[in-house]
């Protein structure tokens, strides 16, 4: 190539050759992390149910060092609510009695200034006693699973479906039973649920078809909108039991269970129609895990339900672990006086949870049990946040050895029993509480798993407890 | 023209021999007066005598003529009056009335011996005596070329001669002619002619055509005879008037076109002719205008201006002319041409053209017949490069084109939405305020100004004008890169190859599929950018000085930053490169800063647009993450992004090797600074660069640019010679760099011709849009979120208007109106003092931070959040599926939720003290709250909005707070909303918002005018006077 530019040609076409593969596998520059946001918000979705007489409390804590701003909005079957502002003060909660006269009151919580958890308390009153509390859901979805519905007789259980959204939301349900078909009704297929209301449905109507069952399963599928589903449950015997419906199934569920006689019912809901295989151990204080009698490596129908009593020891956890597939999970525990609690566990462990306070009415008592379903020891920082708020005095450690549950003391509880439970591990755990009340008035929530982020102080810079 | 033989015997013979006198005006001696003199004393023509008018001559000229003819036939005037009037003086010399003929001669005149002899011949030749006999005119210097053999005239009065410039006299023309004009430097004129309709309109000068014409009008024939022969003198010495002197030759011209026919036309040919030539004269102006030859442009005016200072004189004159009319207009009609197109230059050439292949066929004769055709098709693509070029790209483009062409407005991918109506353009860049976006005070592109401009030119047709910009202007581009190469290279062969390989480039067929209407106005521009800036750095100093020079670059910056900001960072990149690699350092870059600083008064108004926000302006959305394909000049899919498409890469790569001499340091030049151009285009779609350097689409477009400049230095360099060297490298890369360019172009086009462009009819927009805007009313805004990979959001939403970083969760969005992105805001990135809240707002939703992202969206007059299908990470789709407040919409294609809590982007609110308090915050942390009750809504007028209350009493418009608003009728001043929108408090009745701070606004627009006007007039085409 005299005379040419044949060798920067050449330098030039290896240049270019080299640096688009050096540029393929650089790839795109990382973007930077989102600037720190002011307008922090969450809204809570409390498909508490109620009925006549019942009286309901929206709990809401503050675990945050600013005072947040709450706007409650009652759902029903008629209008919606006029919205009521309240102030969650700095490290403390706020109980806030609402409506729950129908089956389908419902309370759509609107948390603005930071991150606060919310749950219910539902009261029967005198004419249907007993006691249920949730957790509320900040995950509004389109497809919700539960597995606590009741059709045998003087049970009479009722799926909550709220959509405090503006448009109307289109739902189907399907009822899974322990050993016929999944039962959809036309009644409920394409069933509309309003713009800003909310729906009760009766799982035992005559119209579906599911009757004299002892545990039936529901999967409501929102084909357009957005809702929140729960399961309220009322025996004319006595005893009130709410579980938040699950926004999604899991193959492994973690039960905790606390604060009832010992017996324990778990549920499980197979909406596949080839089935899983799954193994429950129970998790309990001071000793190791074992398996529950006949429930390993046990094989579940597919389009399913089934329930079967589980021996607990006092605060204990159930782990369900499938082979591979998915499930909803349910726990229901029972109480000293004929009312039961219900729980659907938690898919996920995380180091930090809020749990609500449960136990409300005369000689109230409120238990909290700590899962480490892990393999090291947990330490876990338990601080109080009252109602009004008042700082961060009240303040517990409790360690969870691996593989085992703990309770926070009940005498720390003790020092408000309407307090929420602030929980701060070293490592993943569920926190579940659970309270009784007057004649054997029995209730269990889930806590609230606290997102990262959401407390301005880490667990470490906690001070130490006394 | 027709011709007859001179052999027609005469209808009756002559008794006697008609007496001539010629009228010989001398102006001066020089520069043909003897032998003037020394033929008409030769002539063989016995009846014939001479009388000389020394018009004021102050030389030896009027001695000569004394000495020559005697006092006695010599008159002078005591002052110039030219040769109308001197010819017109003479007729009323008594010695003129026995003349039969009179032949009116110029001083610089040479008769052939038996010239008037022959003109006299020719009165007798036919059965109609002819008013007017001209001669042969041929050059004084160089007899051999032909000045005149006889005139047509187009339907507008300017004669046509059928002689090309410079025509040799072979014998073409040897017979005799019956014309509608001769040249009047020789013109027997039969006496009857000169009793009867006069000779020359003497306001116009020697105006052959006119005097012609009204002798065919009167019913004579004007003829030209070959046989009468004479040699004439310089052109410009056929002047008449001292003012005309002042004037160009286009404007003499013109002024006698048009007073020709004004006089010489019936009415009833004026009723067709005076429209179409005014349209026709509109026509020219805009091309004189948009070819900056302002003072041809001038010339054309002042000459329609003297027209209608000298109407009464004119219709004097045609009253005369037409009571001596005997023939109508359309007997004449076969002494005209067609007007304007010039096609009988065309016709010539195509004759040449034919001409030549005749002769190769002659060559050939004996050879196979392969081998004939292949030396004939190659002759002929090397002799007429151009013209093979042309017309392949004609039927290829055409051919791709077809789809384009449906009646049906174009839709689809990035092509903005024009308005209803080109004044929609002038009305934004005058606006003092922005109408789009997020509002603020930011002006519109002076670009808006040309897109206006060619939408009054398509027929007052915007939809017209969107179809021409993307179909002409890759042809445009086309011929700019051309006419960039052969500057740079003197070869319009390569030249022709690089522009066909530019415009085949995937770059240029992404442009076209995607309806990038600002990309085509930079692909166009950016080749004669890149060759003027490399101009500048070269050794040579401008041809055409430093301040035109600078002058003329400013103005192609500032055309090329109206439409595409970015094209200053091709400034800089080749200035740069210039100023390291390139011989004239301290010139060039001396002549970049001056045009830069001009470029920046031509865009005054628009630059802090550019600059606002951090230099925003510059940036682009638009990138490529796969470097392969950016190595072919891809930056999205389209027509043509495949692997053929690394035939202008490729054939660069080839040429730059090839380039030889003096071509050998621009083509390594341009080559390094196209590598690092291509190497920036993937930095800035991969995010390396800071935003005011990043924009992919220039940097790409540059590479492209430098490309075809390398190929064609390579082709200039390759092409011809060859069998002259030594067999080697040249021969084998040339023969390579044929077969790369031969295969690649016409895979190409073959990819264009079966082109699907992105751009088409409305199934060009997802149905889901199209339904979503059909069902819903009134106005509001779009907010559009996608992966920043680059890519744009389907049809309308247009490009990323900027990026949102939010880790995982980062996005880039725009925000639209209804309509989608527009053209109104050409070239004007999103500005204004909502910028920053709409980022941070995006930023609280796509981190998660709030649920409410709705309530947040609000007070920018967000109703719909769009994402595309697939084009959002799941972490952001999660952030933006959790926001309580924005409703999904069932669709297809796309994923699209409504804000209920959404208000229109002028509202009247129902507004308490708590929403009141939220709206005066500028706390996001406030705004989440807001729950808003509309109770009217404002429509945008011209110049503000204007609706009911409705009974609310909080007017707010989601356009950044400007103190210059005001609420007409009412005291209140504008107050800040939520942190940087406009409202009003006490809103009732009536609202109609106004913009109060015009003034600023239009007088900048009149000194921007002004400041083209200037720069137009320092780089314009100079008249040949």
């Amino acid at each position: 190539m005299p005379g040419g530019r044949g060798w920067l040609a050449i330098a030039l076409a290896a240049l270019v050759v080299v640096g688009a593969e050096a540029a393929t596998r650089l790839g795109p520059a990382t973007p930077a992390a989102a600037t720190e946001g002011t307008a922090r918000s969450t809204t809570w979705l409390c498909p508490h149910g109620g009925g006549p007489g019942w009286t309901a409390t929206i709990e809401i804590a503050n675990p945050t060092a600013a005072t947040l701003d709450a706007r409650l909005t009652a759902y029903s079957d008629g209008p919606a609510g006029k919205p009521k502002d309240v102030s969650v003060p700095p490290h403390g909660e706020v109980l806030q009695a609402v409506d729950a006269s129908t089956r389908a009151a419902s309370t759509r919580v609107d948390v603005f200034g930071g991150w606060a958890a919310v749950g219910w308390a539902v009261w029967g009153g005198a004419k249907e006693p007993g006691l249920g509390a949730e957790p509320c859901t900040s995950t509004p979805g389109p497809v919700w699973d539960v597995v606590d519905g009741v059709t045998t007789q003087r049970s009479h259980s009722f799926l909550v479906v709220m959509n405090p959204f503006s448009i109307d939301a289109v739902i189907d349900v399907t009822l899974y039973l322990p050993e016929e078909p999944p039962v959809r009704s036309s009644a409920w297929t394409d069933l509309t649920v309003p713009a800003g209301s909310a729906l009760a449905l009766p799982v035992g109507s005559q119209k579906v078809g599911a009757l004299g069952q002892s545990i039936v399963g529901a999967e409501v599928t929102a084909a357009r909108g957005r809702i929140a589903v729960a399961s309220s449950v009322v025996r004319d015997t006595g005893g009130i039991r709410s579980s938040l419906a699950v926004p999604g199934q899991a193959p492994r569920w973690i039960l905790p269970i606390t604060g009832g006689t010992g017996g324990a019912t778990l549920s499980l809901l197979v909406t596949n129609d080839t089935g899983v295989r799954f193994t429950a151990q129970v998790l309990a204080r001071g000793v190791d895990a074992s398996p529950v009698g006949d429930l390993t490596d046990v094989r579940q129908g597919g389009s399913s339900t089934m329930s079967a009593q589980v021996p607990t020891d006092g605060a204990s956890a159930l782990i369900v672990q499938t082979d591979g597939g998915t499930v909803a999970a349910g726990l229901r525990g029972a109480g000293h006086g004929g009312d039961d609690a219900a729980t659907g566990g938690s898919a996920t462990d995380a180091p930090d949870w809020l749990v609500l306070p449960t136990a409300f009415g005369l000689d109230p008592t409120a238990s909290i049990v700590l899962v480490n379903d892990g393999a090291t020891k947990v330490q876990a920082t338990v601080t109080l946040l009252h109602e009004g708020g008042g700082g961060l005095g009240d303040v517990v450690q409790v360690t969870i050895p691996a593989g085992q549950t703990a309770v926070v003391p009940g005498a720390f509880l003790r020092k408000d029993h309407t307090a929420a439970a602030l929980v701060q591990a070293t490592g993943p755990i569920v926190a579940l509480g659970a309270g009784t009340a007057g004649s054997g008035r029995y209730a269990m929530a889930l806590g609230v798993p606290v997102p990262p982020g959401a407390l301005p102080v880490p667990p470490g810079a906690l001070p130490d407890a006394p | 023209m027709t011709a007859s033989s001179p052999s027609v015997a005469p209808a009756s013979a002559p008794t006697r021999a008609p007496s001539v006198l010629a009228i010989l005006v001398v102006r001066s001696a020089e520069p043909a007066l003897r032998p003037c003199l020394h033929a008409l004393a030769s002539q063989t023509y016995e009846s014939f005598g001479v009388l000389a008018v020394d018009d004021a001559t102050d030389d030896e000229a009027h001695e000569l003529l004394e000495r020559a003819l005697g006092s006695s036939r010599v008159i002078r005037n005591d002052e110039r009056l030219g040769y109308a009037r001197s010819f017109s003086a003479a007729l009323h010399q008594p010695v003129v009335a026995a003349a039969d003929h009179v032949l009116l001669l110029h001083g610089d005149t040479v008769l052939d011996e038996d010239a008037v002899a022959s003109l006299v011949e020719a009165t007798s030749l036919q059965a109609e005596s002819p008013g007017i006999v001209g001669a042969k005119v041929v050059d004084l210097d160089r007899p051999r070329e032909l000045r005149d053999v006889g005139r047509a005239v187009d339907r507008f009065g300017h004669a046509i001669s059928p002689l090309q410039p410079g025509e040799i006299d072979q014998g073409q023309f040897d017979r005799i002619l019956d014309v509608l004009a001769v040249d009047g430097c020789a013109m027997l004129v039969d006496r009857a002619v000169w009793q009867r309709i006069g000779l020359y309109d003497e306001r116009l000068g020697v105006d052959d055509v006119d005097l012609c014409w009204r002798v065919r009008i009167a019913g004579w024939p004007v003829l030209m005879t070959p046989r009468a022969r004479v040699q004439h003198g310089p052109e410009h010495d056929d002047v008449d008037a001292e003012q005309d002197d002042a004037h160009s030759d286009r404007y003499i011209q013109d002024r006698n076109a048009l007073a020709s026919v004004l006089k010489n036309y019936s009415w009833l040919s004026l009723l067709w002719v005076l429209p179409v030539g005014t349209l026709l004269t509109l026509i020219r102006l805009l091309y004189l205008c948009l070819g900056r030859r302002f003072e041809e442009a001038y010339e054309h005016l002042a000459a329609i201006g003297w027209n209608t200072t000298h109407l009464g004189g004119t219709l004097r004159r045609r009253r005369e002319t037409q009571r001596a009319r005997s023939v109508r207009d359309h007997a004449l009609s076969r002494y005209t041409a067609s007007a304007g197109l010039h096609l009988p230059r065309w016709f010539q050439t195509a004759e040449r053209i034919l001409e030549e292949q005749r002769e190769f066929g002659e060559e050939d004769v004996g050879r196979p017949a392969a081998q004939r055709l292949r030396h004939r098709t190659a002759s002929f693509v090397s002799e007429h490069p151009v013209v093979v070029g042309a017309f392949v790209g004609v039927v290829v483009w055409g051919f791709a084109a077809r789809a384009l062409l449906s009646p049906n407005p174009l839709l689809g991918a990035v092509l903005p939405a024009f308005p209803s109506t080109p004044g929609g353009f002038f009305a934004e860049m005058v606006s003092g305020y922005r109408t789009t976006g997020l509002g603020g005070t930011a002006a519109g592109s002076p670009g808006l100004a040309a897109l206006g401009g060619i939408s009054y030119l398509s027929l007052v047709n915007t939809t017209l004008a969107q179809k021409l910009i993307v179909i002409v202007g890759p042809a445009l581009a086309t011929v700019l890169c051309y006419r960039a190469v052969v500057r740079r290279t003197g070869k319009s062969g390569a030249a022709v190859v690089a522009a066909a390989a530019y415009a085949s480039s995937a770059l240029m067929l992404w442009s076209v599929s995607e309806g990038r209407v600002p990309q085509l106005f930079l692909m166009a521009v950016m080749p004669p950018l890149v060759e003027r800036l490399e101009a500048g750095f070269a050794r040579a100093e401008p041809s055409d000085g430093r301040l035109r020079f600078a002058a003329g670059l400013a103005v192609t910056i500032a055309v090329g930053a109206a439409f595409v900001p970015g094209v200053a960072l091709a400034v800089g990149l080749v200035a740069l490169a210039g100023l390291v690699l390139a011989p004239g350092r301290i010139r060039g870059v001396t002549l970049v800063a001056a045009a830069a600083i001009a470029a920046a008064i031509l865009l005054f108004p628009f630059v802090p647009t550019v600059t606002a926000l951090g230099a925003r302006g510059l940036w682009s959305g638009v990138g490529q993450l796969n470097a392969w394909k950016l190595v072919r000049f891809s930056l999205g899919h389209a027509p043509g992004d495949w692997t053929p498409a690394l035939v202008l890469p490729i054939a660069a790569l080839l040429g730059l090797a090839l380039a030889r001499g003096d071509r050998r340091g621009p083509a390594a030049r341009t080559a390094i600074v196209g590598v690092i151009a291509l190497g920036l285009a993937w930095l800035a779609g991969a995010a390396y660069l800071p935003m005011w350097a990043s924009n992919a689409p220039v940097y790409t477009t540059i590479a492209a640019v430098c490309a075809a400049f390398v190929l064609g230095d390579g082709l200039a360099s390759a092409l011809g010679g060859l069998e002259r060297t030594s067999f080697g490298f040249r021969q084998i890369g040339s023969v390579l760099l044929m077969a790369v360019l031969a295969i690649g172009l016409f895979l190409q086009a073959l990819a264009a011709m079966a082109a699907t462009w992105g751009i088409g009819g409305p199934d060009r927009i997802p149905p889901s849009w199209a339904v979503l805007a059909s069902a819903t009313h009134g106005p509001y805004n779009v907010v559009w979120l996608a992966n920043p990979d680059g890519q744009p959001f389907p049809a309308p939403g247009g490009d990323p208007a900027g990026v949102v970083p939010a880790g995982e969760a980062t996005a880039a969005y725009t925000i639209t109106d209804r309509t989608g992105t527009l053209a109104i805001d050409t070239g004007r990135p999103l500005t204004g003092g909502g910028v920053d809240p709409l980022e941070a707002t995006l930023d609280e939703i796509l981190s998660g931070t709030t649920v409410h992202g709705g309530a947040l969206l609000a007070p920018f007059g967000v109703r719909f959040v769009v994402v595309p299908e697939d084009r959002l990470n799941p972490t952001a789709e999660s952030a933006v599926r959790s926001q309580v407040d924005l409703e999904p919409v069932p669709s297809a294609g796309l994923s699209i939720w409504r804000n209920t809590a959404a208000m229109p982007p002028a509202a009247v609110l129902h507004a308490d003290d708590e929403t009141l308090a939220i709206a005066r915050t500028n706390d996001p942390d406030a705004t989440q709250r807001l729950l808003p009750d509309v109770a009217g809504t404002l429509d945008a007028t011209e110049g503000g909005w204007f609706g009911s209350s409705d009974g609310g009493n909080f007017a707010t418009v989601a356009t950044a707070y400007d103190p210059s608003w005001e609420l007409v009728g009412h005291d209140t001043r504008p107050e800040r909303s939520f942190g940087w929108a406009t409202s009003f408090s006490g809103a009732s009745g009536d609202v109609q918002i106004r913009y109060g701070d015009q003034f600023p606004r239009t007088l900048s627009m009149w000194l921007l005018a002004a400041a083209w006007a200037v720069a137009l007039w320092v780089t314009r085409k100079p008249v040949r006077r």
